[in-house]
């Protein structure tokens, strides 16, 4: 890999292909309808980064959720969100939201109140693709994180260092770029806010004003000075940034890339959607090894599944789906979100994937729909059809192989479609995004 | 020619050939054996009586002649026609019921409905033998010549329709006095006399044939209980049906055995009611169905119903709370006998069940200071209830976005000093809950005490939301307790528990009368829940289901439309026998118009 690592990726002839397509939205988005990713091939790889970026979530969508809330019911604000994640016009907005929702981790089993976390997933969308600094800063008063880290109770003289602990370690620098000390001091200056109601509210005669010593500056900081220090640290930008490499391009990103993005993010003043546009658009992104990287998880996994073969599927089922299979969301296990990477494909999550898919693949509704996506009435026609239409970079000669034998063996051409879409879904091939 | 195989044969060629004409000859003018010319059906036989007995499941149109007669203008399907639903889903047809049965008629060339009137005016049954899943229909016209000229129609019209020119002009068969048609392997067509049979499967037809060749057989009449409850069916009914649960059970799915098994348990019963949990754990069960200008009536019947007799209706005793006035959305009245449940329980209940019991004492131990829940505070409880449902009146900031009615339940004690026990029981479990919700960060409700009139009132509140902050689901609960006299009063809502303790002030429990549990629900208030929480159901139905949103509003919408075309329902339980309870169900149009 050369050092221009973030250059434009300028495909020859060819090369903007559908595996290309089909790889671009599956990690900018979640994955596309046919009609979307043939729309990408005939339109170029320019356009479609420019629809990739737009924001097109219908208002209607959006408010869906405001009848539901006063029932309190986390189940139905999953549901909302899969809704978006599926149907809504904005797949990189979902799916930045999904990255904080990760990376801000917060739990609805300690917050208890659906209304704040709608707030706080409101607050990932809105700011997700926007300025960082201004991400962070929302964040540090959002009135479910301020009752996820007991920040409603950190007073003077009795500080608690739980969020400071976490915005340093998990958050913005990582560990090792700080001391205990800079954890006590800006524990100290982000003392004083509360919670009445549902709104979050700085209550003065709480703060500890006095002087605090943080990360090498001495002075009077508060909550919003505390972390423009923060921002400051050159390991903040490149914490940053091997979020977004490890969302976007493989886990455990080479330093050089790190450093690289870092140094996009700070020149562009910690705009996200300037950063994902440089690196949407690179050939690191677009480079035979980024490709096929990363493990699926669960709710990027079956709503590109759902996409992909263009099925209409019950926003409820597919967010139980995905709990099933280990990632409820506004539930994560911890403070640290879920551990992805292989941690999704242990015995049981495995087996929870193939039930989830089969079930996909099975249901009387989605037959139609199968019917149409892989258009071919032959059987003998299928597994090529399905590795065409859903595993473009092709599959070694045994999957094949075996893709035939199902169809060979399947009582009629609707038993072998299913029986060829269940395996393709259910491989490994396809569960690396 | 039977006969002439078993002669000996004679040797000489011409002598053969003789013997074998004389023969031939003698089979020829011998007098063939007429059929007995089979004798007129009665037409006083009950119609189950052609039925077998593997008829498990039993469907007869007791009171379909005149549906079929009226047609569209019979009281029930005009006003179903006319009302909201009908008339919507009308909308939407391709075709009115009109046009429909236009094309029907030029289909048959006749008018069809006086023909089908024709054809079942001595009724018309069905039965299912769930064991081969096969099915029998019977039909008794008024004559055998009305129902042969009916069934040529029809026939004929088939054969027009598929142009089948002369394919049932004759029977293909004839046999057991009857005249058989076959329709492929799908289905055979008998007549005998004003008799039609038409079933899927030949030997049930054959079986039906055969009993109506007996003049004094009985078919299902001989089922036990069968005829019992036949001769109990009211004489409005329009259909009646006969289940043999027992029978049926072997061939069901896990599911049904399940629910039957679960039936006969004495926590269902406890719960549900005895009457209405054996109901379904029945040997058999009947239900009648009718239908009137104002709505139509369920009846159901259960023979050899496995009820408890600790809980069986000649059992109860207690007092039962008086009755309120005011415009409820829906009110009940139950009989719960919930400390014969305790004191009994090692009888009716499996061992493992015990120390559930055990724990239920000793948490009410701790909210009836110490005294045991079966021995000293249940048996002051009469086991009468009356629940009540009203619309509620929220005090301003307090509405909750999704508003829901109230509900309240009225008991009686039988010494008005044990309301202090209850008040200080509510408040307790009041204080704990808030300490658990406190640990969970949940937000706790306020206790206090409110007055009306002379009652004291204990009620627990939540703190009024801020502006903007949204009034959650649960501000439907202000839980409150009251103690009016020997009533004591319990419900969702202070302002509910208000209400009723102003109709109780001067009001009086009473001894039970013959007092059957009712459930009486009015379709207004139902429908104006629906209403108002449509945004709610809609929002609901496209994240559970998939919907779009329009699919979404019809599917709601036309849940409104259906509750907007009932006045209410009303459900009575009883029945004289313990082993024989009884459930009717009443369900009233709303804004019934006359026929034209």
């Amino acid at each position: 890999m050369t050092d221009a690592l973030l250059d434009p990726w300028r495909p020859r002839a060819g090369q903007w292909d559908r595996a290309a397509a089909q790889h671009l939205f599956r990690r900018a988005g979640f994955g596309a309808r046919p009609a979307e990713l043939e729309l990408a091939l005939s339109e170029g790889l320019e356009a479609t980064l420019v629809r990739v970026f737009a924001d097109g979530t219908p208002p209607e969508l959006l408010a869906s959720i405001q009848p539901l809330l006063p029932a309190g019911e986390l189940e139905h604000l999953q549901a909302w969100w899969m809704a978006l994640i599926l149907e809504g016009g904005s797949p990189l907005r979902e799916r930045m939201t999904l990255v904080w929702h990760d990376h801000f981790a917060t739990s609805n089993d300690k917050v208890g109140d659906v209304r704040l976390m709608y707030a706080q997933n409101e607050l990932f969308r809105v700011h997700g693709l926007g300025d960082f600094r201004t991400l962070l800063k929302a964040v540090a008063r959002d009135p479910a994180m301020l009752r996820w880290l007991d920040g409603d109770s950190n007073r003077r003289g009795h500080a608690n260092e739980n969020f400071a602990r976490e915005t340093l370690e998990l958050f913005t620098l990582g560990r090792g770029n700080y001391g205990e000390r800079d954890v006590q001091e800006a524990a100290r200056a982000f003392s004083g806010w509360g919670i009445s109601g549902r709104t979050s509210l700085f209550l003065p005669e709480h703060h500890d004003d006095g002087e605090k010593t943080l990360l090498g500056h001495t002075g009077r900081f508060g909550c919003d000075e505390a972390l423009d220090l923060v921002l400051e640290q050159p390991t903040c930008a490149r914490h940053v940034a091997r979020v977004l490499l490890e969302a976007f391009v493989m886990p455990n990103p080479e330093e050089a890339w790190v450093t690289e993005l870092g140094d996009v993010l700070r020149e562009a003043d910690w705009s996200i959607e300037r950063a994902l546009k440089a690196l949407l658009a690179s050939r690191l992104f677009f480079s035979p090894a980024s490709r096929r990287a990363r493990i699926a998880g669960p709710v990027e996994l079956v709503a590109v599944a759902v996409r992909t073969i263009g099925a209409r599927v019950a926003p409820r089922r597919t967010a139980h789906w995905a709990s099933r299979m280990g990632q409820a969301l506004f539930r994560p296990p911890s403070v640290k979100g879920w551990d992805g990477g292989r941690a999704w494909i242990h015995a049981g999550a495995w087996i929870a994937r193939h039930n989830a898919l089969v079930e996909l693949v099975s249901d009387d509704a989605t037959q139609d729909e199968l019917a149409r996506f892989l258009d071919s009435s032959e059987r003998e026609d299928l597994p090529a059809s399905a590795l065409g239409r859903l595993l473009p970079e092709g599959a070694g000669q045994p999957f094949t192989d075996a893709l035939e034998r199902a169809a060979r063996h399947a009582n009629d051409v609707a038993e072998a479609r299913k029986a060829v879409v269940a395996l393709v879904l259910t491989s490994p091939e396809f569960q690396l995004f | 020619m039977e006969l002439a195989a078993t002669l000996p044969v004679p040797r000489s060629s011409m002598t053969r050939t003789l013997a074998i004409a004389a023969l031939a000859l003698f089979a020829w003018v011998w007098p063939r054996s007429t059929p007995e010319a089979s004798a007129p059906l009665s037409p006083d036989r009950d119609l189950a009586s052609f039925f077998p007995e593997r008829c498990r499941i039993y469907l007869e149109g007791t009171g379909t002649t005149a549906l079929f007669e009226q047609g569209l203008e019979h009281p029930f399907v005009h006003a179903l026609l006319t009302s909201e639903l009908g008339t919507a889903l009308l909308s939407k047809a391709p075709r009115t019921p009109d046009q429909a049965l236009a094309v029907a008629d030029a289909w048959l060339g006749q008018p069809v409905l006086p023909l089908v009137a024709d054809l079942t005016r001595g009724g018309i049954g069905l039965g299912f033998d769930p064991k081969t899943k096969t099915v029998v229909v019977v039909m008794r016209g008024s004559s055998a010549d009305s129902v042969a000229g009916s069934l040529t129609a029809a026939l004929d019209a088939l054969e027009r329709q598929f142009g089948w020119p002369g394919a049932f002009d004759a029977p293909a068969e004839r046999e057991r006095d009857a005249e058989l048609w076959s329709f492929g392997n799908d289905a055979i067509l008998a007549r005998r006399d004003a008799l039609l049979v038409l079933g899927n499967e030949r030997a049930l037809v054959t079986d039906v044939l055969d009993l109506a060749a007996e003049p004094g057989a009985r078919g299902l009449l001989d089922r036990p209980g069968f005829a019992g409850h036949r001769a109990g069916m009211p004489t409005d009914s329009t259909f009646w049906v006969w289940l043999d649960l027992a029978e049926i059970e072997p061939h069901a799915d896990q599911g049904f055995r399940e629910l039957r098994a679960g039936n006969r348990s004495p926590a269902v019963q406890g719960i549900l009611g005895t009457e209405i949990g054996a109901l379904l754990a029945a040997r058999a069960l009947s239900a009648s169905l009718s239908l009137h200008d104002h709505g139509l009536e369920l009846g159901l019947r259960a023979f050899d119903a496995p009820c408890l007799a600790a809980l069986a209706p000649e059992a109860r005793a207690g007092e039962v709370p008086a009755e309120v006035g005011g415009e409820d959305a829906a009110s009940a009245l139950v009989y719960r006998d919930y400390a014969r449940f305790f004191t009994q329980r090692a009888e009716h209940f499996a061992p493992e069940t015990l120390p559930g019991f055990a724990e239920a004492v000793t948490n009410g131990a701790l909210f009836f200071e110490g005294r045991d829940l079966g021995e000293d505070v249940l048996p002051h409880l009469s086991p009468w209830i009356r629940l009540v449902s009203r619309e509620l009146a929220f005090d301003e900031g307090r509405r909750p976005e999704i508003p829901l009615p109230g509900l309240a339940a009225l008991a009686v004690l039988d010494d008005e000093r044990e309301g202090e026990h209850w008040a200080a029981a509510f408040q307790t479990l009041i204080a704990l809950l808030n300490v658990d919700r406190a640990q969970k960060g949940g937000k706790s409700m306020q206790l206090r005490l409110a007055r009306e009139g002379e009652v004291e009132i204990s009620v627990a509140r939540f703190a009024t939301p801020a502006p903007g902050e949204g009034v959650d689901l649960r501000y439907n609960l202000e839980p409150a307790l009251a103690v009016v006299g020997r009533h004591l009063v319990l419900g969702t809502h202070l302002s509910l528990v208000r209400e009723l303790v102003r109709e109780l002030e001067h009001a009086r429990p009473r001894s039970p009368a013959g007092d059957r549990e009712t459930l009486e629900v009015d379709a207004g208030s139902l429908h104006a829940a629906v209403e108002r929480n449509s945004a709610f159901l809609v929002a609901q139905k496209m994240l559970e289901d998939g919907l779009e949103r329009p699919a979404a509003e019809r599917e709601i919408e036309g849940l409104r439309m259906a509750l907007a075309s009932f006045e209410g329902a009303r459900l009575e339980v009883g029945g004289s026998d313990r082993a024989a309870p009884e459930v009717r169900l009443e369900l009233r149009l709303a804004n019934v118009e006359s026929p034209r």
